[in-house]
């Protein structure tokens, strides 16, 4: 990653650990649906989420290699920075559960983000796309404001999208693997 | 009194950890340098017109970092990026919006704003502060570090 923003691995916000969470329940992928960017419909029923629990389990057929353990831990330490902006109002609680389910529905195959507060109660990801500038997703309650090429003499800024826990394939597609 | 910012000065603004510094990685945290947070949506900056050398802008800081500490005791300020009134106010987004960067002495003299300034309508106005505050990050310097005597 380059050099943006409170990527998984900085451990910026490392020394602070969420309160309040509560466990969310066991669950399993069928094979087909770890192809959906689709959250689990279970997960919605939790208004906070235990990354503890969430990443303790890999999907059916799934190798634990160093890779898919590496990608676990970072979206654990995501979830975690995410839940510190929550607990200390810099986004609001229900920009905090769309950006959970917003992680939760994110391929394994694509690149984590970086991610802030934006200032307005909403949490900015961004990822830098080389040689298009970058691409940044804004998820302010259920809602998402994607901007491609950010930065860049062609920026382009999408229409405003509802995020009901599937990321649509038009932010996937300027999301790099 | 407030004053015209000719463009040809520079403003400067503090960087400080954990909040816009990884200690970690020792770099700045890009996302979180301006936000310009709601109500006033304005960032601060220091008018070099009364910090003329690096030194003074880093003596402000450390001050910023004693008076911070004082609700905060992580606050620590790291240095500071610089950038050429001319060149901010010149800053647009593909929608015209752009900023403005005034003089604010009620904290101090050498107090600025950097301020939004958006072309009009509320169309798709999220992406496009998010894209303005990424070209406000280009016009800034890299950081110059300090460490605040003990």
């Amino acid at each position: 990653m380059d050099d943006y923003g409170s990527d998984a691995s900085t451990g910026s916000w490392e020394d602070m650990t969420p309160s309040g969470l509560m466990p969310l329940p066991a669950f399993s992928h069928s094979p087909a649906r770890q192809f959906r960017s689709r959250a689990d419909p279970r997960r919605c029923a939790n208004r906070v989420t235990n990354p503890e629990n969430f990443l303790a389990t890999a999907l059916p057929g799934e190798r634990l290699t160093a890779a898919v353990m590496q990608n676990h831990e970072q979206r654990r330490v995501l979830l975690r920075v995410l839940a510190r902006f929550g607990a200390e109002g810099m986004i609001s609680m229900s920009t905090l559960q769309a950006a959970e389910l917003f992680v939760q529905a994110f391929p394994r195959g694509k690149q984590l983000p970086i991610v802030a507060p934006d200032g307005d109660g909403g949490v900015l990801m961004a990822w830098a796309v080389p040689g298009q500038g970058r691409t940044l997703v804004t998820v302010a309650d259920s809602m998402l404001f994607v901007v491609s090429r950010a930065g860049a003499p062609d920026a382009e800024y999408l229409p405003d999208l509802t995020f009901d826990g599937v990321i649509a394939e038009e932010v996937l597609a300027i999301i790099p693997a | 009194m407030v004053e015209d910012i000719p463009p040809g000065d520079d403003v400067s603004r503090y960087i400080d950890s954990p909040h816009k510094w990884s200690s970690a990685e020792r770099k700045v945290i890009d996302s979180t340098l301006f936000e310009f947070p709601r109500p006033e949506e304005v960032e601060s900056v220091v008018w070099r017109k009364y910090a003329p050398h690096l030194d003074d802008v880093h003596a402000l800081g450390c001050e910023r970092q004693k008076l911070k500490r004082e609700t905060k005791p992580s606050w620590t300020y790291e240095g500071a990026i610089t950038a050429r009134v001319a060149e901010i106010r010149q800053l647009k987004n593909i929608a015209g919006d752009g900023f403005t960067v005034v003089h604010a002495p009620d904290e101090g003299r050498y107090h600025a704003h950097i301020g939004l300034a958006m072309a009009g309508g509320d169309d798709r106005i999220r992406q496009r502060k998010s894209d303005l505050k990424e070209r406000l990050r280009g016009v800034f310097s890299q950081p110059d570090a300090h460490v605040c005597p003990l």
